[in-house]
């Protein structure tokens, strides 16, 4: 069961959102229940302390209170690093990305368009539903990169492997779809991840579950996505 | 013969800057082979020896066309390391306990055998060492222009000693030869260090005003564009007045409907007005470090200008990205080239930059919508690769390279929903 919060300080507004969520939860059945309509942050924040399930937030950005949505939503992070914040706003100045980084948002609602923010709605809606059953039926493992107040979470499944950069401190992640390169050292990482991780080559450290073909005379690992890495013969006998 | 130009092959081989195939090394041999004729059938060593030196530099121009001037230099540099490590074995061999047994017939060959292969493992770590230290790209050896004025001196250098003998008044003496060897080789090394010196001098200030120049004329772009932004507010300023004195004369007479129909037509259309046009420059103004200020703006006015939907979000101040700022400048600019090229094959051309400053760093997120036409990101950031027609693709790889030398950036690229996302994590050096 996800719990729903709202805050918004304008009441005309705030009843179109409400009235959007609820219809969506009754007309899609989705497990879910709307807690909390405020329309100051202190209140809904005293709530959030006392709640257990994980949430769902529709925050307004300027909120007309000390307490500005982004500050609500970091505050709601401490208790709830779980919940799937969205913002509800004008401020089209103020975009996605910024928000996702600070407190990792999972979408931003523009309440200039009243009927595309009530298509929009619903899609976050749908959107954490599927996120939240995917997070509790699968325990997948997670490998996590910090890097200055950052933290960069890789599902295991999705990592094809590690590459050695130009720079000797340094290490590149090929998973699907994106590319990493931090601070580290193969060694390090060869002690930290599973064995599903075999150190193919000097320069490799391969996720064996994401290989789709070895060419053993050629001495080429082929990947699921099309990528290929080398492999040399003296620890050829790891895969 | 055959022999000593195999092993002077196989030096250049091991120092190469790149891997060297096997159908290049019999090419580079051969013509090695075809330069050194004239030692032995013309006895005249000196003009051999240049012969085969002109050959390997000439071999370096041509081959591997993107790292020439450093294959001419590793290519003078094997030949260098060839004497030197051949004259060595030879000494080497003459030791007491060998001489008796190399006299034996069958027991030459092998000795043969052992000086190849103790030549090869030298040249070949002396290569690995070598690499390491001159072509790791690190400073002023990343440039052109240091590697041509390296080459022009360990050229003129080796033919001052091949030539040397042609020197008059030395009679043969080895004595006066190495005297006269060893003055006009250090000599030429001494001028040629301070020609390098003033080279790199020159060229350093020369890019600094570059910089600077191109700074002034981006920043000039800049303001003038806040003064249209601004005269753009003054007047929807004026505008709102009217607007509001309209509203109050319907509002006294109650007329409800006019008021409507004026609300529809005139006003709400206003709306519009506040998104386009502004497009949040000015969140640039957080943004404490002029070169970067400036190179930001003019990208971002050019993206707005060829139509792009540019979304700038900087929260606050940054007065330093912790990297140097021509590096940081050179990213940037192919990173937001890239986006803008890419973004404009779209329907709906979209890019955003958030710079986002934090205690541990600052982050840089450049994102742009891209036709996902089934190319796979690591395909995207190979060098040579390019979606463009007539594009050497090497942008990014350079970028990449820069990055790379950094340890403290984080640099992740990430396909997202028809995103393309550049993120860099600048964090701040640990003690």
């Amino acid at each position: 069961m996800l719990n729903i919060f709202v805050c918004e300080d304008n009441a005309a507004q705030r009843r179109t959102i409400v009235q959007t969520i609820q219809n969506t939860v009754l007309m899609d059945e989705l497990d879910m229940q709307l807690v909390l309509d405020a329309e100051d942050p202190y209140v809904l924040l005293e709530k959030v302390k006392t709640s257990q399930n994980t949430g769902i937030y529709f925050l307004d950005i300027d909120l007309g209170s000390s307490m500005n949505g982004m500050k609500l939503a970091q505050q709601i992070r401490l208790f709830d690093p779980r919940g799937f914040i969205i913002f509800i706003t004008a401020h089209s100045e103020l975009s996605y990305m910024t928000f996702q980084y600070r407190v990792e948002a999972m979408d931003f609602v523009l309440k200039d368009n009243p009927a595309e923010a009530k298509v929009k709605i619903r899609e976050c809606l749908l959107n954490a539903m599927e996120r939240y059953t995917l997070q509790t039926n699968k325990t997948h493992k997670v490998y996590t990169i910090q890097a200055g107040g950052r933290k960069i979470s890789v599902d295991y499944d999705d990592i094809f492997f590690f590459e050695t950069s130009g720079n000797i401190h340094k290490v590149i992640l090929h998973a699907k779809d994106r590319q990493i390169e931090f601070s580290g050292t193969m060694k390090e990482l060869t002690g930290t991840l599973g064995g599903n991780f075999v150190r193919c080559h000097r320069s490799f450290l391969v996720n064996k579950n994401n290989i789709k073909e070895v060419d053993a005379k050629n001495r080429i690992i082929y990947f699921t996505n099309g990528e290929t890495c080398l492999m040399s013969t003296r620890m050829m006998k790891g895969l | 013969m055959l022999l000593s130009f195999f092993q002077l092959s196989l030096a250049i081989r091991n120092v190469w800057p790149k891997r060297m195939s096997l159908k290049a090394f019999i090419i580079l041999y051969l013509l090695l082979l075809l330069a050194g004729m004239p030692v032995t059938l013309l006895s005249c060593i000196p003009y051999g020896l240049f012969g085969i030196l002109v050959a390997a530099c000439i071999y370096g121009l041509v081959t591997y066309r993107d790292t020439a001037s450093q294959n001419v230099c590793m290519g003078m540099i094997g030949f260098v390391l060839t004497v030197v490590t051949d004259n060595l074995l030879a000494n080497l061999l003459k030791m007491p306990i060998l001489v008796p047994l190399s006299n034996q017939q069958y027991f030459s060959f092998a000795v043969i055998l052992i000086r190849i292969l103790l030549f090869y493992f030298i040249t070949l770590f002396c290569g690995r060492l070598l690499r390491k230290l001159l072509l790791s790209g690190k400073g002023f050896l990343r440039l052109q222009q240091t590697w041509y004025l390296i080459d022009a001196a360990l050229l003129l250098l080796i033919t001052i000693y091949l030539f040397d003998n042609l020197i008059p008044e030395q009679n043969g003496s080895v004595g006066r030869m190495i005297y006269n060897n060893v003055l006009h080789i250090s000599g030429y090394l001494l001028v040629m260090l301070f020609l390098l010196l003033a080279m790199r001098r020159s060229y350093l200030e020369q890019i600094q005003t570059e910089a600077k120049q191109k700074a002034l004329q981006d920043l000039q772009d800049y303001t003038h564009n806040l003064e249209v932004m601004y005269n753009g507010l003054r007047s929807f300023k004026h505008d709102y007045v009217n607007i509001l004195l309209s509203i109050t004369g319907y509002i006294e007479n109650g007329d409800m409907d006019e008021l409507k129909k004026f609300f529809e037509d005139k006003i709400f259309p206003t709306k519009s007005l506040m998104d386009q046009g502004d497009y949040k420059l000015n969140q640039l103004c957080n943004i404490g470090v002029l070169e970067i200020k400036s190179l930001l703006s003019a990208k971002m006015i050019y993206a707005h200008e060829s139509g792009i939907d540019v979304t700038i979000d900087i929260p606050d101040r940054v007065d330093s990205f912790l990297i140097d700022t021509v590096d940081l400048a050179r990213i940037l600019g192919i990173f937001l080239d890239n986006a803008i090229e890419a973004a404009l094959e779209t329907q709906q051309p979209q890019i955003g930059l958030n710079i986002i400053s934090n205690k541990s760093g600052v982050s840089i997120i450049i994102s742009n919508r891209f036709r996902d036409n089934g190319v796979a990101l690591h395909r995207l950031k190979q060098k040579g690769f390019s979606t463009k027609a007539g594009h050497q693709g090497i942008g990014i790889s350079n970028a990449q390279k820069i990055i790379s030398s950094y340890e403290n950036v984080l640099h992740e690229t990430t396909v997202q929903c028809g995103y393309f996302i550049q993120h860099m994590e600048l964090t701040v050096k640990k003690e």
